[in-house]
């Protein structure tokens, strides 16, 4: 399973490039990424286009590239189709935006107030509390598991009881009288509460302190930073809680599962007084240097987003090709046959499924940051279909193809909106105002305008032409960089000699 | 009790379209192991063909164009012309493949739908609205066209794809739903019609009898009458016409149905044709029971469907019905119930499908299929 072992000996036996070339050129995309960012940092925050529609469109196309390749993950890597990574996302930006929104209500405008102790608090006190409920729910599982009969029952025992509760209901119904007993549960919720407000009661009389320790001028990029950590895990606690159940179900079963679960995420928000119910939630948009009168400054905003796409790309890059790689692409090829070499399908799945919604949760929180108005439609059941035909488009698999594809995928639509501005926008430092100044013959214009008034037609028709023309994806699941060998391309005389 | 069995009753109503549409899906699952992402939109078309036939855009007196024509081929002009690029674009691929036929039967399709639903339209006019013909050749009328459009879809976005990985064709039937709904606001606009009285006297007597203080409505009766009837029609053809058999055995196993002579590709297409005439039959049901229709209504309802038909066992007809009903009953009662309960009407049906998955992962009436390695 090592691969560092196979790629030192393989060029010995096939003649190959040196073993530095080797880890040279498979290592050779972060700086390329890095080098490739900088210009574009400079080109949102350059003085024709800052704080701007199209730096707004740049920052878009970074969130969306951090959740695809998130995605790509579980789907293309870990092949347990998920349909439901928009609910990830949800969570993430809800926590984080929620946490900054109470305890860092101006964090944009004054950094002295952005309270990162309270922040951290905040989640450290989620968290507990739903450990302690979690443990409760487990302690009855493992209870439920331990008597067999019972859990052989289990069954009937749900039918007795759901039976019970109906009679209840419909007598309940009739006299309205008293709390009928299934409605206890908040009490229950309510304990959890107190332990909620006594871990926040510690971190309020211990946050000057903490706050104390870090300097003003970082003061709100690590409310930032907690915040997103926050969001991140809080996603990943929810990938855990819908990767271990959804593990009994393969292909369409897992996919319809998945999407479940973030339509009951999405309508738990809709529900939630706390949360802004359907009108949704006004979340502080983040910015280092404020700048009132200009309104968000989306500018320094830019290092968060794509450092953190950044770091995803790596860290599912590296993932991908290590030997937990290995082992989640043989899950993906047969979930039976890989069980059978001894690797362990369970946690590789729920591997996947946290590690995807750790970033997708991530990017959920910079989302919220970025456009200071969460709404609970735009984490629907369509981000989530429009996340699959990201990385399905880029190729199952490929992590640069999920880059080409959400880079692709998210700028198409605004391009297709007014194709004429955008061309104005790319010739603006040469002097050009506005669409005017191209010149167009009228029928051009008309023409241009139609298109953008029916976008998402020609959207769908060119998704359906793609995938007429490239079934596999724009990539067929290869890379755009060059990889380290797989085992498919090892000589069959070579791995003989070594096993 | 009363209010129970009130609430039984609706939650039939409603469960009886999720069961017509769950049909389709799980008819095609069943065949091509595909999650047909259009279905629900190819409900929508169903509806608004009924509100074009029965002239609520414009009157029925006064249609501005030749009413059959104009009501097909709004969305029959789009799929036509994509139809040629998709075949063009095919015949620059791949230069022996049969692109000029497929192009021209689909188009063949769309001009025999179109014909049909003109002389349906025009005897629509001649019966009058609201009468019973009037109200059966409309609900025809909606067959006949997402039928056509069933078979396009499979012919252009589906059949092209049959051979490569299933994930494709998923990705082709989002491509195709995001088309017909986006496309459907572009054609029929995007905030929701009236959709006119197709059956005599419903508002003036809308209740057809009362059981013990329960009122039993006549919408929903007449729902649950037409879906039974759809569900003994299509018992007949499955299980007792020899097309019926074909798409038992193909649904069964593909490849060997094709080695005993059976058209693996005709039964495909049958199988969409019956599919979306279902979908259309709960289309125009829907359109007479709350009478307004929109180019987005096929979203949830398409997605509660498949959850239905998963519920039931994906790919086994009578657990597609058993799932719409529980789905249908189960939503009503939670509703009802529950304080505030209506605000989570949404997502009790996922809470539903994932107790079942958990409880019995094959759904209720499905087998459980034992993988070899």
């Amino acid at each position: 399973m090592s691969s560092r072992k196979s790629d030192i000996l393989l060029p010995l036996v096939a003649g190959g490039p040196r073993p530095w070339v080797v880890t040279l050129r498979s290592n050779i995309l972060l700086p390329v990424l890095v080098v490739l960012m900088w210009p574009l940092g400079r080109l949102v925050e350059w003085s024709p286009y800052v704080n701007d529609y199209f730096s707004h469109v740049v920052l878009m196309v970074g969130i969306s590239v951090t959740l695809a390749v998130s995605l790509q993950l579980i789907n293309g890597v870990a092949g347990q189709f998920s349909l439901g990574h928009a609910g990830f996302m949800a969570v993430g930006a809800y926590m984080a935006g929620y946490a900054t929104k109470t305890y860092a209500p101006d964090f944009a405008a004054a950094p002295q107030t952005a309270d990162a102790a309270m922040v951290a608090a905040f989640f450290l006190a989620l968290l507990v509390v739903m450990t302690t409920g979690g443990g409760l729910l487990a302690v009855i599982f493992v209870a439920v598991r331990r008597t067999r009969r019972v859990h052989r029952a289990l069954p009937g025992v749900l039918a007795v009881v759901l039976a019970a509760w109906f009679v209840h209901d419909i007598s309940a119904a009739r006299g309205q009288a008293e709390l009928p007993w299934y409605l206890l549960w908040p009490q229950i919720l309510a304990r959890l509460g107190d332990v909620f407000e006594w871990i926040m009661g510690m971190a309020a009389k211990a946050a000057p302190a903490v706050n104390s320790i870090v300097p003003a001028c970082m003061k709100s990029g690590t409310t930032l930073l907690a915040a997103l950590l926050g969001g991140g895990i809080m996603a990943a606690a929810a990938g855990l809680i819908v990767g271990l159940p959804t593990l009994r179900l393969r292909g369409d079963y897992l996919a319809i599962a998945t999407l479940g679960f973030a339509e009951i995420i999405r309508v738990a928000v809709v529900n939630s007084e706390a949360l802004g119910k359907a009108t949704g939630l006004s979340v502080p948009p983040y910015s280092i240097e404020p700048n009132p009168e200009e309104g968000m400054a989306g500018q320094r905003i830019f290092p968060w987003i794509y450092g953190w796409m950044l770091i995803t790309i790596v860290v599912v890059w590296r993932l991908a090709n290590s030997a937990k790689g290995r082992a989640l692409q043989a899950v993906r090829e047969d979930e039976t046959a890989a069980a059978a070499t001894g690797i362990d399908a369970t946690h590789h799945k729920v591997l996947a499924f946290v590690v995807g919604a750790f970033f997708a949760g991530i990017a959920g929180g910079l989302y919220a940051h970025l456009d200071g108005y969460l709404n609970p439609n735009s984490f629907g059941i369509m981000k989530s279909i429009e996340l699959v035909v990201m990385v399905t488009l880029g190729g199952l698999g490929s992590i640069s193809g999920a880059i080409l594809a959400a880079a692709v995928l998210t700028w198409l639509p605004e391009l297709l909106r007014a194709p004429a501005d955008w061309a104005a926008l790319l010739l603006r430092p040469f002097g050009v105002r506005g669409a005017e100044d191209l010149h167009m013959p009228q029928w051009l214009v008309d023409a241009l305008a139609a298109v953008g008034e029916n976008r998402m037609v020609f959207y769908a028709l060119l998704l359906i032409v793609m995938m007429l023309l490239r079934p596999r994806g724009l990539l067929g699941g290869r890379e755009l960089w060059p990889q380290r060998r797989t085992l498919h391309a090892r000589p069959p005389a070579a791995t003989e000699d070594m096993a | 009790m009363q209010e129970f069995f009130q609430q039984l009753i609706n939650g039939l109503s409603y469960g009886a379209i999720y069961a017509l549409i769950a049909v389709g899906y799980t008819m095609v699952y069943g065949v091509l192991r595909l999650i047909n992402f259009a279905h629900g939109d190819v409900y929508m078309i169903g509806a608004m063909a009924a509100l074009y036939a029965a002239g609520g855009v414009y009157g029925l007196s006064s249609l501005p164009w030749s009413p059959g024509a104009g009501l097909l081929l709004n969305p029959a002009i789009w799929l036509g012309a994509f139809a040629l690029v998709a075949g063009l674009l095919r015949m620059a691929g791949r230069p022996q493949g049969r692109w000029l036929r497929s192009v021209l039967t689909v188009l063949a399709v769309l001009t025999a739908a179109a014909a049909a639903s003109e002389v349906l339209t025009r005897a629509v006019r001649a019966a009058g609205l609201p009468s019973w013909p009037g109200a059966v050749l409309v609900l025809l009328t909606a067959m006949v066209n997402c039928a056509a459009l069933g078979y396009v879809i499979e012919r252009v976005a589906y059949r092209p794809l049959r051979n490569q990985a299933r994930i494709t064709a998923l990705i082709t039937a989002i491509g195709v739903s995001m088309f017909l709904e986006f496309g459907g606001q572009a054609v029929f606009g995007a905030s929701p019609q009236a959709f006119p009285q197709l059956i005599p006297g419903l508002e003036e007597h809308p209740e057809l009898c009362r059981i013990g203080g329960v009122v039993i409505g006549r919408v929903d009766a007449m729902i649950v009458a037409v879906t039974l009837a759809m569900m003994s029609g299509l018992w007949w053809i499955v299980m007792r016409t020899r097309t019926g058999m074909a798409l038992r055995a193909v649904s069964f196993r593909f490849d060997t149905a094709a080695l005993m002579g059976i058209d693996v590709n005709r039964i495909i297409a049958f199988t969409f044709v019956l599919g979306s005439a279902l979908a259309a039959v709960a289309g125009v049901l829907v359109a007479v029971r709350s009478p307004k229709v929109d180019p987005l209504m096929g979203l949830m309802p398409g997605i509660k469907a498949f959850v239905a038909a998963v519920l039931g066992g994906i790919g086994n007809v009578p657990g597609a019905v058993l799932g719409g009903l529980v789905l249908g009953v189960t939503e009503v009662m939670v509703a009802g119930y529950f304080p505030q309960g209506s605000q989570y009407r949404d997502g009790v049906a996922f809470v539903i499908l994932i107790g079942v998955l958990l409880l019995k992962p094959s759904g209720l009436l499905g087998q459980n299929v034992v993988e070899k390695v």
